[in-house]
């Protein structure tokens, strides 16, 4: 079964961009909107996913706080969080970390940009695709 | 006075860089004033975002609704017949919060930092609703048309004290 990217975002723009570098690197991407949503979401694809995209800056459930959820679930921890998001400032990027990321990268970002860091996020080589 | 000595300097480099790296188009920086008589069109789609903390006030990005469906088809990949209505606001939203986003971190540790509230857009029918003291605009023109950053910060900031 192909393996899953979560993607988190507000903007259904980003959704579908990040959606299309994921189906570029042969993973099947699923999305939420928020975090509340993106929990909901895990539940349902728990076996499946391989790595979560998160946004900094959502309404009803912000990604630090996501994060720091997802990081504190026995099941959920095992899957590595790489945020995606606007805020730049080195004390993010610590805290985020801290929280559990394992990786960061800063909007706006080329799709090229996007796909290395995705690949790098799951462990992949450059040369090696899907799951 | 030096392109990077004014205060809006940050949130244009943004735009550059939004244009450049998501959108893979050239912008270029082309005017800046602190008042506008006239954008030259109506119905523009005015997509904003608050500032808030010491650095508080208001930026947009402003542009006709052509030119924001282009833009955002660029985004997407697609054509601007694609780009329906709630596509279009929220590509234009998510511009602003990542143009706004950019410069927060050159205000990062000043006294005029500040954090961003949620982004929203709307449709301008006159220029009036958007003219204000204190506000700086700068236009950058694209293939596709002009984009106006409007930058009104409600602190005392002035161009000079800007740290570059």
């Amino acid at each position: 079964m192909k393996k899953k990217i979560l993607a988190v975002d507000d903007s259904t723009v980003m959704l579908r961009i990040i959606s299309g570098a994921i189906e570029a690197i042969g993973f099947e991407p699923v999305t939420a909107m928020d975090g509340r949503e993106a929990l909901k979401v895990l539940d349902d694809n728990i076996h499946d996913i391989a790595l979560i995209l998160l946004d900094w800056n959502m309404p009803k459930l912000d990604g630090l706080e996501t994060l720091k959820i997802i990081k504190e679930d026995d099941i959920f921890r095992r899957i590595p969080v790489m945020m995606v998001t606007t805020e730049s400032d080195p004390g993010y990027v610590i805290e985020a970390v801290r929280a559990g990321a394992i990786n960061y990268l800063n909007k706006p970002f080329s799709l090229q940009d996007l796909s290395v860091r995705i690949m790098e996020s799951l462990g992949m080589g450059l040369s090696k695709k899907g799951a | 006075m030096r392109k990077d000595r004014l205060v809006n300097y940050p949130f244009v480099k943004g735009a550059l860089r939004m244009l450049d790296l998501m959108l893979g188009i050239e912008g270029r920086w082309v005017d800046n004033h602190e008042r506008r008589n006239s954008l030259g069109e109506a119905s523009c789609v005015y997509a904003s975002t608050q500032l808030t903390g010491s650095g508080r006030g208001e930026v947009a990005l402003i542009t006709n609704r052509r030119t924001a469906r282009n833009l955002v088809a660029e985004m997407l990949a697609k054509d601007s017949e694609d780009v329906d209505d709630a596509t279009l606001f929220d590509g234009v939203s998510e511009m602003v919060n990542i143009v706004a986003g950019y410069a927060k971190s050159d205000f990062s540790g000043t006294e005029y930092e500040f954090d961003l509230s949620l982004p929203s857009v709307r449709i301008v029918e006159t220029y009036g609703a958007f003219d204000a003291i204190d506000s700086e605009y700068a236009d950058i023109k694209t293939d596709y048309g002009t984009i106006t950053i409007l930058v009104r910060l409600k602190s005392s900031i002035r161009n000079t004290d800007f740290p570059v």
